[in-house]
């Protein structure tokens, strides 16, 4: 399934925390229009899970008067209502899948266009972005074997938590043989501690820093032509500059579809595409699509011509380490 | 060439602050407007004046003598930023274009001594390796292959050593690793096929017994004048140092994770 063309993951929780707040449809429409928000019907529909005719954020009849806002509320309020009886799901939706905020929109955009390129990007982790410029938190290193804490405390960081079976699991892979004790030995000798159980296990490097996930590359094509553009010659200046302008080395692998382990059993849970994952065209509006699953990703890639890397769809999906 | 190195890393630093003021301006902008498009235009003109400083200073960096292969005793030239590790060619994620090395040349490993002084680098994460010699097993084991240990003293008081690996008949590409400073291994193997890994290798430090099976040469001298020798006396062999590879951004230092993932 694709998602609305345009990633607003703030104006999304803003929706969401307003609306649950008593907001009526017409304040949540003025909010978006006070910020410029163009794609409304789109935005409400990705915040509220569930359809609204876009019929309904008309503000002006075909004679160009407006419309009353009584009208406006009655008409969004149907689709809120329809959203209803099947549960209003939004209430306890995660966060929508985006990047760590502009800055980061805006790097990847600019590297999309000033190569002429699409750049398809795996979403952050939602917890992550609290962390991206706070003192004390940096990205992870490439080479951390570690496992992102999805729940509180300390959700959004690598931690070494000895009942997350997902590392036991994952050491099982990449270190067979190292017992959990050993591993955390390992991290000690190399300065690292990890913390008590009240704070979530967080690893913290030598300078008491935590690490957060930075992002996750799965490709970059070529506008034109649909090659591979992460060559030899070129890929670690794309990384290079998506870094410098992030401001922070936040892409520290190489594109998933060209990694070397990326159908070994070496993998582990970061086989194949994870998802939701954004495609970054290089069109002048910095449009993107959003992807949440690998059919339909592979199928994007079929239609723009991209080289499919994977034989089959991995498990679990959304599993981040 | 240092008064020239330092003012175009201080002028690149200059243009990439100015770009995040402009890019922080941006975020407090509301979407789609002539104040969002303004802020952005303004720190692209920043960071495109970045770019053409880092430009210069990557053409401007001396190509020093770093090895010689030990089957044709051809110098072994590369960049190197010998002024200190604020220089962008210290970054993890660098792509300095390089002088052709001779065919049996296959990768360039190093540590870096901060030889009692105060480390100290720019304002991105640096991965200089340990602080003493090593060599990749790994590596070293394939049949045919010989390392050569220098040593290069940096104009900052840190001493360098690099160690080069050449082979009479080159591996294939994707056994061989990542090059020193840099976190990954992009290769393209003999099929065309683009693909990389993290760069994670076993280290030993032992190098005697490396030295004693003709695997490990060392060199003395620098520049043109670097001799090719063999032997147990090697003077870069048995240091003391620390052998855990830091990793430093500004003047905080600590050490990468340990081997392992990938």
């Amino acid at each position: 399934m694709a998602l609305p063309g345009e990633i607003l993951g703030e104006f999304v929780g803003e929706l969401r925390a307003r609306r649950a707040a008593g907001a009526t449809p017409y304040e949540l429409l003025r909010f978006l229009e006070d910020h410029g928000v163009r794609t409304r019907t789109d935005t409400f529909r990705a915040a509220f899970l569930g359809w609204f005719s876009w019929v309904a954020f008309l503000t002006h009849d075909e004679s160009g008067a407006p419309i009353a806002e009584e009208t406006i509320n009655r008409k969004i309020e149907r689709g809120f209502a329809a959203i209803a009886a099947d549960g209003d799901g939004w209430h306890s939706a995660p966060p929508y899948p985006d990047v760590m905020g502009r800055r980061d929109r805006e790097a990847i955009r600019s590297v999309s266009k000033s190569r002429d390129c699409y750049i398809i990007v795996r979403s952050s982790h939602p917890r992550a972005r609290h962390y991206r410029h706070r003192v004390g938190h940096r990205p992870a290193p490439a080479r951390l074997v570690a496992i992102v804490r999805d729940q509180e405390p300390s959700a959004g960081l690598y931690a070494a938590d000895p009942s997350d079976s997902r590392l036991t699991a994952l050491l099982r892979v990449v270190r067979p043989g190292c017992t959990y004790d050993s591993y955390v030995g390992e991290l000690r000798q190399a300065g690292y501690s990890v913390a008590p159980e009240a704070d979530g296990w967080v690893i913290l490097n030598g300078m008491d820093e935590a690490f957060y996930p930075g992002y996750v590359i799965q490709g970059v094509y070529d506008k034109e032509s649909g090659n591979n553009l992460w060559t030899r010659n070129l890929g670690e200046a794309i990384r290079r500059e998506l870094n410098v302008r992030m401001g922070a080395s936040l892409v520290v692998l190489g594109p998933r579809d060209l990694w070397q382990l990326r159908e070994s059993e070496l993998s582990c849970m970061l086989a194949g595409p994870q998802f939701p994952v954004h495609v970054f065209g290089p069109r002048p509006g910095g449009n993107v699509d959003d992807f949440v699953d690998f059919s339909s990703l592979q199928d994007s890639y079929g239609s723009r011509c991209f080289a499919w890397h994977f034989s089959s769809e991995p498990a679990p999906p959304g599993a981040s380490i | 060439m240092k008064a020239k190195r330092d003012e175009l890393v201080r002028g690149r630093a200059d243009a990439l602050r100015a770009y995040s003021k402009a890019m922080d301006a941006m975020e407090m902008t509301k979407l789609y407007t002539d104040a969002e498009q303004a802020a952005l235009k303004e720190a692209d003109e920043h960071f495109r004046r970045a770019v053409e400083l880092e430009e210069s200073y990557l053409k401007e960096l001396p190509r020093v003598v770093m090895s010689r292969c030990p089957f044709d005793h051809q110098p072994l030239y590369r960049t190197f930023d010998p002024f200190g590790l604020d220089g962008p060619w210290w970054r993890g994620d660098a792509s300095p274009e390089e002088p052709v090395a001779c065919r049996h040349f296959l990768v360039l490993d190093g540590a870096l001594s901060f030889n009692g002084r105060p480390a100290q680098a720019g304002s991105f994460e640096v991965r200089p390796g340990p602080q003493v010699p090593f060599v990749i097993p790994r590596l070293l084991e394939k049949e045919g292959v010989k390392a050569v240990v220098s040593m290069l003293a940096m104009e900052n008081g840190y001493v360098a050593y690099p160690v080069a690996y050449f082979a009479e008949r080159r591996p294939p590409p994707q056994e061989l690793t990542a090059t020193w400073g840099r976190t990954l291994y992009l290769y393209e193997t003999q099929l065309g096929e683009t693909s990389w890994r993290v760069a994670s290798e076993v280290r030993d430090f032992e190098l005697d017994p490396w030295l004693t099976s003709g695997k490990l040469l060392w060199t003395s001298g620098n520049g043109d004048a670097m001799r090719l020798k063999q032997g147990t006396d090697c003077p870069h062999a048995g240091l003391r140092g620390e052998r855990r590879p830091a990793v430093l951004e500004g003047d905080r230092v600590w050490f990468d994770v340990p081997h392992g993932g990938q």
